[in-house]
């Protein structure tokens, strides 16, 4: 099994999406994407004088958080809060790149690039007044990977030295078996690479070299935590909660909202504007539209029924910023059996469908095609691979192919293919325009199968379905986090693809220090990718929505959890209105 | 007085049947204004989903894309050409798409309650037949179905039963139906029971077997058309309560697999566009309504027609 | 009378235990388990959660497991709210949802009753058939289309109230309303056919053979008889209202417990299902319990063996 290396961010939408049911593409955030279209990626910071006397900013989470504890988080709701509550050593700019947080400056990196060594400011505390020392970063650290935590994002960790032994073939991470017993898993914690010489000083050991663990560091697995902390009973509500950030739990009234308010001892550049946030939790996607037209919420997730409204609306269609998501739709062949596994079969398939009526007709018009599986604003995207474009005859051509290999002599005789979908998400429309598509090009027949999420997943993951509705987010902009799926027998190879050469350029690609190199690498992994057909990629994500003219100072990232800019909500002001 | 003998006499020489129970409570049906229109609705009904794919103007699932792309990609209005009701957003039919609802609450309609009637009767009849232990057990086996949250239970029963071939069978749909017979036979058990108690020590049955009246004859004379009565009744009024449930949980996304479309799935999918196209909710919810209303009134006439304490009244 | 009230209260236990086991066992047939993600959990994170949750064990184990923490009061851990116990998301919601089922039913009897009296009074003729126009509206209409159907008309395109939430009154008049629409006309005719039947009652005669003046005749003796059967249903509609509002709370988006019935099984939140369960099956049982006494309190005439 393929190691996965880590980059640069890691924010998950398609989690809120598979949990949550998904409006468009619930997928993750802005980018400054070449190509992307008409989105604002920051509003400019309003000057002091004119700035609102009520800086509240109100926004809807769409869904209780599962959870607040940092090395437990895996959602974009939840996470979309802890960027606010809590802060690691490092952090990103606007534009993504990895800049100081609560250390001085960038980590010293070793000759080997094996060692990080990080100090930390003067002076930091936490919200309770607590001084925030070396030990709690190194705490947290090996609570992720300690695996009695059970951290789903502990697998990011796997380059420090010894978190194979905890994490395990079972985490993807080396081929060990992680320790079950307690004493066991204390030896091996106390064995893994990361300690605090002083109390400001973090040194962090890699297994092996990754100039971009620098990158690992940003995320909210590895912000500071206290032991006694965690040992408190409830240490997740507002009451107790404990952060190193730009805000702090003011309030959490469960299923109903969030308040957040400034943190006075936050020791970041920048101090939060904003007297404080309210986060609501509106499980429909229209009342959340609702209350924005109403001027409850200041910003909002158009939902897709609304947005030719929006759009041609005088007031709400200047209020509408686009904002392209590194995310894709795409639908998956099944490589390994059915008539999928033929390539001319799957060729045909793709030749079969019109991209464009596609988005068109299911997406309200929102978003591009996609062509390749690597999104637009991630290096490796490669906008002219396109092999196989829509074009019916040359797709009736294939499909005779493949018919005749398969020995039947027309489609119908396949019988009725399963296509499996999660019901209740609002798939049921693109999967009828799709299976309708290769009724009319080849009278191919399907079964289309809408289930329980969990029974989907399953019946997917298993390989039961020949054809099947997937969808992918980017958890950081490289390519190794899109095309690392289709290994064989990766953890997310919903089609079953298995090439021996894709895996070897992978692999190469991996290792490969040169930057430049190393993405000319993954061009031609993905090329051999698309060139086999597959899988169905069909729409980058694009999302909409509507933030009102008053709110200023917006940095919105590829990497916010949910709505522009919730990265930095300390930049965010109010303008007078 | 000598006049009189002969007239009497005659009268009395010649005794007239009376009409059975059956025609008589045909009669009042037939008389009940509300109950004739439950009929025609029904009736109705029925023709519209076993007919429907032979009327239907399009296949249900049939995507008219080109007419939909002219709209602006928008769903067509009612009264747009080839589409009398007008599309969905994918440019199906909505007429042709409810016409195959129909089919769909037909079927709702008579499987659930053939598992009611299969269910409910014979345990209702045994719990009053029996009396005593046998009563008690059966009792309490409906108190634990009646206490289960059906739709939980609908649902769960869905979800898990779902890969096997009755989950597959009509679409998914036959799961559904079952599930819903088996959380709703209870009304029926418990008044076949008390049916079955309260003629079980009639005065007439027990006339009846006193004067030598065989006890197939009791059954099918006297017990059968009094006690049915309220049986069928129960049925007919379970009719709506069956596609109510149906609708209900199509509109949860439980149930009918797509391109299917019952009126309750084709309520979500048009509730989305109520705004600007309200004709993709207001057409399935008229047709809802319709097959409740009609299924009610014919209830309540055959209440009326088939209630003894209303012969010889009004 | 005693002994009868007794024993049918503790019938009560049996049904539950039975609800409970079938519940949990049926739960467990369900293919997928809490942890499933659309980017899976590597199998190693997926296998230490079993461990912690105890999902390991034998199916029986983890019954009385529940069952075992469940008599004391414990419905244990949330499967996917992992901070939380289900209890406080339980005591949370619990109260939102029994205010809405509460306001649901007064209105249903304050509305229904009254309707079904008017209705039978006005008998074929005028107030008949309004009345019972309005209480074919509440059959036919399915509870979402009515829900539906009023925030368009009431919240978007009227602007009266709020399109959900629950914030405060003028947030619990829609749901109510939509939530009361159905048990309003049901109650409304079971009233209208058990006053009609009252009417042709010997007694009635009497009584108004004897000369009473007919208003008398009307408060003293009809109503009062007619609602003996309408009080049956009262107890189906409580438990109906109370436990039943999750379509209203999807479409309002109200936070109380009912969203939790379907949501607990698509995300495979097991001990939070056995909760909804419990809680339904309990009240469920209690109010029929309470009916049954109450009816057979109220009409000297039935008697139980």
């Amino acid at each position: 099994m393929q190691k996965r290396l880590f980059g640069i961010l890691a924010s998950i939408a398609v989690i809120a999406a598979a949990c949550g049911g998904a409006t468009t593409s619930s997928a993750p955030p802005a980018s400054t994407a070449p190509g992307a279209s008409a989105a604002p990626a920051a509003t400019p910071a309003p000057s002091v004088s004119d700035l609102a006397d009520q800086q509240v900013l109100h926004i809807d989470l769409g869904q209780e958080p599962p959870t607040l504890d940092p090395n437990k988080a895996q959602d974009s709701t939840s996470i979309a809060v802890l960027h606010a509550l809590n802060r690691g050593l490092v952090f990103f700019d606007k534009d993504l790149k990895v800049v100081p947080e609560l250390a001085k400056d960038l980590p010293t990196v070793s000759a080997d690039a094996k060692t990080l060594t990080f100090t930390l400011k003067d002076g930091l505390k936490y919200s309770n007044g607590d001084p925030i020392v070396a030990g709690d970063f190194v705490y947290g650290i090996k609570r992720t990977i300690d695996p009695r935590t059970a951290a789903p994002y502990a697998y990011v960790l796997c380059e420090i030295e010894g978190a194979d032994a905890l994490l395990g073939a079972a985490n993807g991470c080396g081929d060990k078996t992680a320790p079950t017993k307690d004493a066991d898993i204390d030896a091996a914690l106390a064995k893994v690479g990361v300690s605090a010489p002083d109390d400001k000083t973090v040194v962090v050991q890699l297994a092996k070299p990754a100039t971009y663990f620098a990158d690992v560091m940003a995320l909210w697995i590895a912000v500071p935590v206290q032991e006694k902390w965690i040992k408190t009973p409830n240490f997740t509500e507002a009451a107790n909660y404990v952060g190193s950030g730009p805000f702090i739990l003011d309030k959490w009234d469960h299923n109903s909202q969030i308040v957040l308010k400034p943190n006075p001892n936050w020791s970041g550049d920048v101090k939060p504007t904003l007297t404080e946030i309210d986060m609501s939790m509106t499980t429909e996607p229209a009342q959340g539209q609702a209350a924005y037209e109403a001027g409850e919420l200041d910003m909002v997730l158009t939902p897709s029924e609304d947005i030719q409204r929006v759009k041609a609306d005088p007031t709400l269609g200047s209020q509408v910023v686009d904002i392209p998501q590194l995310a894709i739709t795409y639908y998956t062949f099944n490589n390994k059996t059915g008539p999928t596994a033929n390539k001319d079969f799957r060729i045909a398939l793709t030749q079969a469908i019109d991209k464009k009526a596609f988005i068109d007709a299911t997406f309200a018009g929102i978003g591009d095609p996609a062509n390749s599986f690597v999104m637009p604003g991630i290096p490796g995207y490669q906008a002219d691979l396109n092999p196989y474009p829509y074009d019916l005859a040359s797709a009736k051509q294939h499909m005779d192919t493949a018919l005749a290999a398969l020995g039947v002599k027309d489609a119908a005789a396949l019988g009725k293919l399963k296509f499996g979908f999660n019901s209740g998400a609002g798939h049921e429309p693109r999967v009828a325009f799709l299976a309708e598509a290769w009724r009319q090009a080849f009278g191919l027949e399907t079964e289309q199968i809408g289930s329980d999420f969990s029974v989907f997943l399953q019946q997917r993951t298993a390989g039961e379905y020949t054809l099947a509705r997937d969808g992918w987010g980017a958890d950081y902009p490289h390519a190794n986090n899109q095309l690392g799926l289709f290994v064989c027998g990766g953890g997310n190879n919903d089609i079953q693809y298995c090439n021996p050469d894709f895996d070897k350029l992978m692999a190469q690609a991996a290792g490969e220090p040169d930057q430049a190199k190393q993405v000319d690498l993954y061009n031609q992994a993905q090329t051999i990718l698309i060139n086999d057909a597959a899988l169905l990629p069909l729409r980058f994500g694009l999302s909409t929505y509507e933030v009102q003219p008053y709110v200023g100072g917006i940095n919105s990232t590829p990497s916010d959890a949910q709505l522009p800019g919730d990265l930095f909500y300390e930049t965010i002001q109010i303008k007078k209105h | 007085m000598a006049t009189n003998t002969t007239a009497v006499q005659a009268k009395v020489a010649k005794p007239v049947a009376a009409p059975g129970p059956w025609r008589e409570a045909f009669g009042r049906l037939i008389r009940n204004k509300l109950a004739i229109v439950g009929l025609i609705l029904v009736i109705l009904l029925l023709f519209c989903g076993i007919f429907g794919p032979f009327i239907a103007p399009w296949p249900y699932q049939v995507q008219d894309l080109a007419a939909v792309q002219a709209n602006g990609n928008r769903p067509l209005p009612p009264l747009s050409p080839n589409h009398i009701l007008g599309t969905d957003q994918l440019g199906r039919d909505l007429l042709s798409r409810l016409l195959d609802g129909a089919r769909i609450s037909i079927t709702v309609a008579f499987v659930v309650q053939a598992v009611i009637i299969f269910i409910g009767v014979p345990v209702g009849a045994l719990a009053g037949w029996f009396g005593g232990r046998t009563d008690n057990a059966l009792m309490r086996l409906t108190d634990v179905i009646y206490a289960f949250p059906d739709i939980l239970f609908i649902i769960l029963l869905s979800v898990a039963f779902r890969d096997t071939v009755v989950g597959q069978s009509l679409d998914g749909l036959l799961l559904v139906f079952i599930a819903i017979g088996l959380v709703g036979w209870v009304t029926v058990a418990r008044l076949t029971r008390g049916q079955m108690l309260a003629l079980k020590e009639t005065e007439f049955v027990e006339a009846a077997r006193a004067i030598g009246v065989s006890d197939r004859k009791i059954v099918t004379r006297h017990l059968l058309p009094n006690g049915m009565g309220p049986i069928i009744v129960a049925i007919t009024l379970g009719i709506p309560v069956a596609i109510l449930a149906e609708a209900t949980l199509a509109y949860i996304g439980i149930g009918v697999q797509p391109p299917r479309a019952s009126w309750g799935s084709l309520i979500s999918e048009g509730q989305k566009f109520i705004r600007s196209e309200p004709h993709l909710v207001v057409f399935p919810a008229v047709f809802i309504a319709l097959a409740l209303i009609g299924f009610t009134f014919l209830g309540d006439g055959l209440r009326d027609a088939l209630d003894p304490k209303l012969k010889g009244k009004q | 009378m005693i002994t009868y009230i007794g024993r049918r209260f503790l019938w009560i236990i049996p049904v539950l235990f039975t609800v409970s086991i079938i519940t949990f066992f049926l739960m467990h047939a369900v293919p997928g388990g809490p942890w499933d993600r659309e980017k899976h959990l590597p199998k190693g994170t997926q296998d230490r959660l079993n461990a912690q949750y105890g999902l390991d064990q034998p199916l029986y184990i983890q019954y009385i497991n529940w069952a075992g923490a469940f008599v004391q009061g414990d419905f244990g851990p949330s499967y996917r709210y992992q901070d939380r116990r289900v209890n406080d998301i339980v005591a949370d919601g619990f109260w939102v949802t029994f205010q809405l089922g509460v306001m649901a039913f007064i209105l249903s009897v304050a509305v229904g009753i009254p309707l079904g009296i008017f209705a039978a009074l006005g008998h074929n003729r005028g107030p008949d058939y309004l009345a019972t126009s309005v209480s074919i509206i509440g059959i036919a209409t399915p509870v979402f289309v009515l829900a539906i159907l009023m925030i368009v008309f009431f919240s978007v395109n009227l602007g009266w109230f709020p399109t959900g939430g629950w914030k405060g009154p003028q947030y619990w008049v829609l749901p109510t309303i939509a939530l009361a629409g159905f048990s309003i006309a049901i109650i409304a005719r079971y009233t209208r056919a058990s006053m009609l039947e009252v009417t042709r009652k010997d007694f009635i005669r009497t009584a108004q053979s004897k000369g009473l003046r007919n208003q008398a005749v009307v408060t003293r003796h009809m109503i009062r008889n007619a609602l003996i059967p309408v009080v049956t249903i009262l107890g189906p509609t409580l438990a109906f209202l109370v436990t039943g509002s999750f379509i209203i709370e999807r479409i309002f988006g109200i936070l109380g417990i009912g969203q939790f019935y379907i949501t607990s099984i698509s995300t495979r939140d097991y001990s939070l299902l056995m909760a909804m369960t419990m809680l339904y099956a309990f009240a469920v049982a209690f109010l029929n319990v309470v009916v049954d006494v109450l009816y057979a309190y109220i009409d000297p005439r039935i008697r139980y063996s």
